[in-house]
């Protein structure tokens, strides 16, 4: 003779709704916060204190207007400057101490291309003439390295932005 | 608007074979292994067929190197169900490896057998993975691959052309197998300028195309054995 199937009990069920919420709240919260992409740099790089000295984003990105990736300052950049102490603050007297361990500065990139993407900033900043801020925002106002890149950048928005501006739109040049 | 070709001259062609190991380096194919070996999976986008060209007694064995032919009417985009392959404007035929869905009727299609589907990872044995070409993305399992004429070096050349606003000149574009051919047996360039190097050769007696009774109009050209 077969058993009836077993009737959960209203403290089972109860729990059940519980837990149930517990970890879906948990889930949509909680957790993107815990595993949020906090990108948190070696030293508090003052880009607008660099700014204000009409330093322009290719002194120290250098490959902007002739490279795929506009790559992040080696210590011979920073070097060129900052031999000596220049100015009062605390994160130049950290980057001196960088320099003389002669140990490159591992400077962490906010913005990673997918492995399947190909994004060209000459044929963007040369070729089309745009301005670094149109996709990366006012980053010369920047008193502290931003800890997450202040604009998500899609295929939807270059997508529109092409678009809009009537600009080849070809997979390949992207895709390849 | 270019339209590019390939003539590949058999009678100097030495079957040397640097074209395919060129071609694999350029565009990260990995090398063969034993276990694909096996199941007759390994493939390069540039293939050296064996051939016999006459009868004994003056029987010749030759190589024939095989790329892909860039067809101005190829059968592999017309069946391709979700527009990942295509012909673009420069006549090149290329693969759009994120947007394939690996069905292979592409493969199927192609009289030229010049499509090759990714049946695993690809790998690379130590430490050939640290010399992979940056320009060129690793195609993930269940995606088809052919070769692109090297296309990323053609959107390079263009973009230095661009920013240096300039035309794009002959000899600046060119695959990694022709660039790389020791016995100058390859040559590369627009096929509607009359007076390059590949339309000349295209329009002598000793050129020909491969099946081309099947109207595919393969940008690929053949000089045979010359008188």
């Amino acid at each position: 003779m077969s058993r009836p199937p077993a009737t959960p009990t209203p403290t089972a069920r109860i729990a059940f709704v519980v837990a149930f919420i517990v970890v879906f709240v948990l889930g949509l919260f909680v957790w993107p916060l815990l595993s949020g992409q906090e990108i948190a740099q070696p030293l508090e790089f003052n880009h607008l204190a660099h700014a204000e000295y009409d330093i322009e984003c290719v002194d120290c990105h250098t490959y902007v207007f002739t490279g795929l990736d506009p790559g992040l300052p080696d210590n011979a950049v920073c070097f060129d400057c900052h031999e000596e102490v220049i100015g009062e603050s605390p994160a130049e007297l950290l980057l001196i101490e960088w320099l003389q361990r002669e140990e490159e500065i591992p400077w962490r990139p906010l913005y990673l291309q997918p492995a399947h993407v190909f994004f060209s900033h000459r044929r963007h900043a040369t070729v089309g003439e745009l301005e670094c801020s149109v996709c990366h925002g006012d980053f010369g106002q920047m008193e502290q390295p931003p800890t997450s890149a202040p604009r998500k950048l899609t295929m939807d928005e270059c997508i529109d932005c092409h678009a809009e501006t009537e600009v080849d739109d070809d997979c390949t040049s992207c895709h390849r | 608007m270019a339209r590019w070709g390939m003539v590949i001259d058999l009678d100097t062609c030495t079957g040397c074979q640097a074209c395919t190991i060129a071609c694999s380096i350029e565009n990260n194919v990995p090398p063969p292994d034993p276990d694909g070996s096996d199941d007759h999976r390994p493939f390069t986008w540039m293939r050296l067929l064996p051939w016999i060209g006459e009868e004994s007694p003056e029987a010749a064995g030759r190589m024939f190197p095989r790329p892909c032919m860039h067809c101005d009417d190829p059968p592999c985009t017309k069946v391709c169900p979700v527009d990942a392959t295509n012909i673009d404007r420069e006549g090149i035929v290329r693969q759009i490896y994120p947007r394939c869905i690996g069905c292979r009727y592409c493969t199927t299609a192609c009289p030229y057998t010049v499509r090759y589907f990714n049946w695993k990872t690809p790998s690379w044995p130590e430490p050939l993975e640290e010399s992979l070409n940056p320009d060129v993305s690793i195609r993930p399992a269940g995606v088809v691959e052919k070769c692109t004429f090297c296309h990323h070096r053609l959107q390079r050349a263009h973009d230095t052309a661009a920013a240096e606003g300039r035309e794009l000149q002959e000899g600046e574009y060119m695959p990694a197998c022709v660039e790389v051919c020791p016995s100058q047996s390859m040559f590369f360039g627009d096929l509607d300028d009359p007076d390059s190097a590949v339309s000349r050769r295209s329009r002598t007696t000793r050129a020909f195309r491969l099946l081309e009774e099947l109207g595919t109009k393969p940008k690929v050209i053949y000089l045979r054995k010359g008188e």
